[in-house]
């Protein structure tokens, strides 16, 4: 038989489903949240700051809820992954100094090196994303049952549309250091990423939920460009479901993406929405506009809302409405809707 | 961050030690206790828990969570067919909706409790209730020249017979609502899963009898 443990501090028997002994406080794992500290600090000393996040929130993990060293790891973390959001991503830098004499010609030079960067970074991310097995397996699932229905063309791009949707979500969740799982594929209904962290603060969550639909709008906008390159009906009519999916997965509701990019939102920025989604509405007149609207004035009803405004979660919502009202406008040749 | 946020941290105890209390009634305990999921409680909490879970919520149970299950899912159905009629776009998750609201009614109504009966049973409603949100296009195919016989009927007949046909519908078209079918599915599970019978892992008892303490290891 399993002996039952004891509490390390003052002898008595600890049951296995708590973090701190109930009679002398004394924490479970605090040989474990040392050394989890000490990797954090060390990271941190390093400049190795995802990594000093990561660490970060595994000690939450193991701390009680309402111990106040979780207020406190909880404020390193968000310090930390604020520092992360404003770090150079790969490819990007100062204009090295051999390029200078160009002017202009190296400057588009240097531009050119991080568009590429960017490219290869995120297409080596969508490739290592399909290694997963219960991704690619869910996925040429969903193939399946599209194709029955659609073609393989159309289902392919379908599929491919949602995946790099989903790999938004994960580039971010990467970026911030927050453990999840790969996506899986649910025919009919998308595809989701199950967290294994949750995100320390209504920041982290906008970042992580809205980079799905700037991901699937840049899709959508790749499809749109293949459309006026090849004039194949198939890109078009993708572009536009493109389209369509992530303004649907923009209303703030339950746990689609606009719910999450809605919490870091002050209430005023939640009705300057409001009215964006009702100028785009009267312009477009596409119902999943309206829908959307609906929510987001539900939403900026709530008392709950942040007092303190989030710009960047603000304009990449705002943005995502306008390009995705934009291009649910385009004309589907040859394709009847489904 | 604020001074007290950089601080560093001590991961010796979590706030000031104190003696063991339940963390249902706040009672101090004197030798043993019981967790109840990451909850400390008493022995008195840890068996009037037990007992409430496994009282039988009988009859009137199962007409409350008929009842509540039942109203979710009209709403549920409203909506579907609010949206669709509004923007013309089939939200199969909705159907995920819908068997959340039912299974939600139908757990509120079975007392928290849950079960294979209460599972059953919001299976049943989540159906039909998905379904349903069909009702009134089936009633407006009915009114239009050329439904035969049915556009002469009673209203009660026409309604009847469009009940019994929105039961089927999703069936009718075969392998070409494969996508129709797998969403109800999801709709059915999520029914299913919310109305399990509840398992809180009561854990013990443990003593709060001091022994030497464990040498910390290294």
């Amino acid at each position: 038989m399993h002996a039952t443990k004891r509490c390390e501090g003052c002898g008595i028997e600890l049951s296995p489903a708590l973090l701190a002994c109930p009679a002398c406080g004394r924490l479970v794992h605090a040989e474990k949240l040392r050394g989890l500290a000490a990797d954090a600090d060390g990271a941190s000393a390093a400049g190795r700051t995802a990594d000093a996040v990561a660490a970060w929130r595994s000690a939450l993990e193991l701390l009680p809820p309402g111990a106040s060293q979780a207020e406190g790891v909880r404020a390193r973390v968000e310090q930390l992954s604020k520092q992360l959001e404003g770090a150079p991503r790969a490819g990007m830098g100062k204009l090295p100094k051999w390029l200078a004499p160009l002017g202009g010609l190296g400057l588009l030079l240097w531009k050119f090196k991080f568009v590429l960067g960017f490219v290869l970074t995120k297409g080596k991310l969508l490739l290592l994303g399909l290694t997963k097995g219960s991704t690619f397996f869910s996925m040429l699932l969903a193939l399946g049952v599209y194709w029955t229905l659609w073609g393989w063309k159309f289902a392919l791009g379908f599929v491919v549309m949602i995946y790099i949707h989903e790999m938004g979500h994960v580039a971010a969740l990467r970026q911030l250091g927050i453990k999840a799982s790969a996506p899986m594929f649910i025919p009919g209904l998308g595809a989701f990423i199950r967290l294994k962290q949750y995100p320390a603060s209504p920041r982290e969550d906008a970042r992580v939920g809205l980079a799905g639909p700037i991901w699937g709008l840049a899709a959508a906008f790749l499809a749109y460009a293949l459309y006026l390159i090849t004039e194949h009906g198939v890109f078009a009519g993708l572009a536009h479901a493109g389209a369509l999916i992530n303004l649907f997965n923009l209303i703030p509701v339950w746990q689609l993406d606009g719910g999450r990019g809605m919490r870091a939102l002050a209430q005023r920025e939640r009705w300057g929405l409001a009215a964006l989604v009702a100028v785009a509405f009267f312009v477009t007149e596409e119902g999943m506009l309206l829908l959307l609207g609906l929510a987001v004035v539900w939403r900026a009803f709530e008392k709950a809302a942040p007092a303190e405004s989030d710009r960047r979660a603000f304009l990449e919502f705002a943005g995502l409405i306008v390009a995705l009202a934009v291009l649910c406008e385009i004309e589907v040749p040859g394709i009847t809707a489904t | 961050m604020s001074d007290a946020q950089q601080a560093p941290l001590q991961f010796e105890t979590a706030g000031t030690p104190t003696s063991a209390s339940c963390g249902v009634c706040r009672q101090p305990i004197a030798s043993s206790y019981y967790t109840l999921g990451t909850q400390i409680a008493c022995e008195r909490c840890k068996a009037q828990l037990e007992l409430a879970l496994n009282q039988r919520p009988g009859f009137a149970g199962l007409v409350k969570a008929l009842a509540l299950g039942s109203g979710a899912g009209l709403v549920g159905a409203a909506v579907w067919y609010g949206v669709r009629a509004a923007t013309n776009y089939e939200l199969g998750i909705l159907a995920i909706a819908i068997g959340w609201g039912v299974g939600t009614g139908v757990m509120r109504g079975s007392g928290g409790r849950g079960g294979l009966g209460y599972q059953v049973l919001a299976v049943m409603l989540t159906y039909f209730w998905i379904a349903a949100n069909y009702v009134p296009d089936l009633m407006a195919g009915f009114a239009e020249p050329g439904a035969g016989e049915l556009a002469a009927a009673p209203a009660a007949v026409r309604l009847l017979v469009a009940v019994i046909g929105s039961l089927a519908l999703p069936f009718a078209q075969g392998f070409e609502n494969v996508i129709g079918i797998l969403i109800i599915g999801f709709g059915l599970y999520q029914a299913w899963t919310i109305t399990k019978h509840v398992e809180i892992g009561v854990a013990g008892p443990f003593s709060l009898a001091q022994a030497t303490p464990a040498k910390p290891s290294a």
